[in-house]
């Protein structure tokens, strides 16, 4: 057993008593404890792990030695395969969560083939991972008891079908509730909040809104549920009215604030293609092990990182620019990008426990190269902050920046402006120069042709 | 199907649409609630299954009841 002083509990990990997951030496671990022995041990002898992790459903995991062990209750430990950035669903598009859905749907599945089911269906349970939804959680499986029906059924509704109801039937912006509910849209608000139309839709209607009502019928009286009995069949069609339900919820990216940027800036082809080259000459000057790009609406600059197979985090407000982003990805296979829905002026917050349970954006960070590409002139003008504050922000998430300045006499420049009064006299290149200098070395800039704009290459102060 | 399962699956639905007043506090256990959806969503659809398996069956039945026929018609003409 380790010093308890080598390693790190993870602030999450600490409701399931089969495991947790801890720290050491810069790798995630997972203790497995011998009250889960049987399950794991089913888990593994019966071929569903292997079955899983063949069809990259789960991720794969080593077993190691067991002196990594945090406690005497150790059975086994394992490293799972370490994941690059760990993403939350109120950070994910509509098909992001969609295809989390479908993953933890297809798995239980396979579980029941296999003679096993799911005992939570946590949205938390799934990770981005090379472009596609994988499930982390190896302590999530028990033995499959004919007659019992699934004990995770209401997390699942609540984590993933009520929340896609809700942005598909309503708006797609409801998808935050899940930022307040750790544990997923409480059902009864969604009913409250879905069209009345959905009460014509079999899945909706039975796995939202009369369970809502169940819920409400139910919650004050003592029932003894031991007697109630579902059947294989029963059970397999609750997971198949779940999945045809999930896969009849649609929401078409367009509208939106952002998705339409690139056909609606000024831009010429001439610029756009001089912008992209020398974004490509910084980061091959940087040579990034990482890079965040902030504000890349459809991710066209995070793709010069991601094509160099720079692991790559695209982020964007917009909900309509994740999902294209996003759904270009699955186009095209691709494996180094990850879309995320963030709001830079109000970023993820620690959630949960002592506000632990679920990391801050900065505490995922920092980036080794953060690209804030037409980015500043919105969080200077739009969001009144003052370049040394943004720069206080960008010199606490990246070791380099790629960083664009926008003057004011720029035509979107002038569209914020045009609705707000000018109060921003400190606004000017110079300002933006000396600011950005108290926290970063300017290492070089390039103006952008055919526009005014100027791209900068910094890198952090070793004091900030 | 079970005779005992009737009232489940087609009682109940019915019964749960009745408004109720509405109880929020922390001693709630969602839990049952969730498991009786279950049991009645889950039976209805099995029902459902075994049906539309049962109607497959018959109609395959009549299918080749008059396939037959018809072939040791085609049979005796020969």
């Amino acid at each position: 057993m380790n010093s308890p002083k080598s390693i790190e509990s993870l602030p999450s990990s600490f409701r399931d008593p089969s495991g947790f997951v801890f720290w050491q030496d810069g790798s995630v671990y997972r203790q497995i404890n011998t009250i889960y022995k049987d399950d794991y041990d089913r888990l593994m002898e019966s071929g569903l792990h292997k079955s899983l992790v063949e069809k990259g459903l789960i991720i794969p995991h080593d077993e190691v030695a067991l002196g990594s062990a945090v406690s005497e209750f150790a059975y086994k430990v394992i490293r799972p395969e370490q994941i690059p950035f760990v993403s939350y669903p109120y950070e994910w598009s509509f098909s992001q969560l969609k295809d989390a859905a479908l993953t933890t749907l297809d798995i239980q599945k396979n579980a029941l083939e296999f003679g096993m089911s799911l005992k939570d269906c946590s949205a938390y349970n799934i990770q981005l991972v090379k472009g596609r939804p994988v499930f982390i959680d190896t302590l999530s499986f028990e033995k499959y008891h004919e007659g019992s029906p699934w004990v995770a059924y209401r997390q699942f509704c609540q984590h993933f079908f009520a929340p896609l109801a809700l942005m598909s039937c309503r708006d797609v912006r409801l998808g935050q509730l899940l930022r307040i509910h750790l544990d997923g849209v409480p059902i009864d608000l969604a009913s409250k909040l879905l069209p009345w139309r959905t009460r014509f839709s079999f899945s909706l209607l039975s796995h939202i809104h009369l369970h809502a009502k169940t819920q409400t019928r139910y919650a004050d009286r003592q029932i003894d549920t031991k007697g109630l009995k579902l059947s294989r069949r029963g059970f397999i069609g609750i997971i198949d009215s779940l999945e045809s339900g999930v896969k009849g919820l649609k929401w078409n990216p367009g509208g939106t604030e952002w998705g339409d940027y690139y056909r609606d800036t000024n831009y010429s082809a001439e610029a756009l293609q001089h912008k992209k080259q020398v974004v490509e000459e910084f980061l091959k000057a940087v040579n990034p092990s990482s890079v965040w790009d902030l504000g890349a609406n459809i991710g066209i600059f995070s793709r010069i990182a991601s094509g160099k197979g720079i692991p790559t985090v695209s982020f964007d407000i917009d909900p309509a620019a994740v999902e294209k982003n996003y759904l270009e990805c699955r186009r095209r296979n691709e494996t180094c990008i990850l879309p995320i829905l963030s709001d830079l002026t109000n970023p993820s917050p620690g959630i949960g426990w002592q506000n632990q349970e679920r990391m801050s954006l900065a505490e995922r960070g920092p980036a080794d190269a953060v690209l804030a590409l037409a980015l500043t002139h919105h969080l200077a003008i739009s969001n009144n902050t003052p370049f040394a504050k943004i720069a206080e922000f960008f010199a606490s998430i990246c070791n380099s920046l790629i960083v664009e300045f926008v003057p004011k006499s720029d035509s979107q420049v002038q569209r914020l402006l045009a609705t707000r009064k000018d109060i921003f006299v400190n606004y000017t290149q110079q300002a933006f120069e000396t600011e950005f200098a108290g926290r970063f070395v300017l290492e070089r800039s390039q103006p952008i042709t055919g526009s005014e704009r100027i791209l900068y290459l910094m890198r952090r102060r070793e004091s900030t | 199907m079970k005779r005992s399962m009737l009232p489940t699956t087609f009682v109940m639905p019915a019964l749960l649409y009745v408004p109720f007043h509405q109880v929020v506090h922390a001693y709630v256990d969602w839990g049952s609630a969730s498991i009786i959806v279950q049991v009645v969503v889950g039976s209805l659809v099995a029902v459902l299954v075994a049906m539309k398996l049962y109607w497959k069956q018959t109609k395959a039945f009549v299918r080749n009841l008059f396939s037959r026929s018809k072939k040791s018609e085609q049979s005796k003409e020969h």
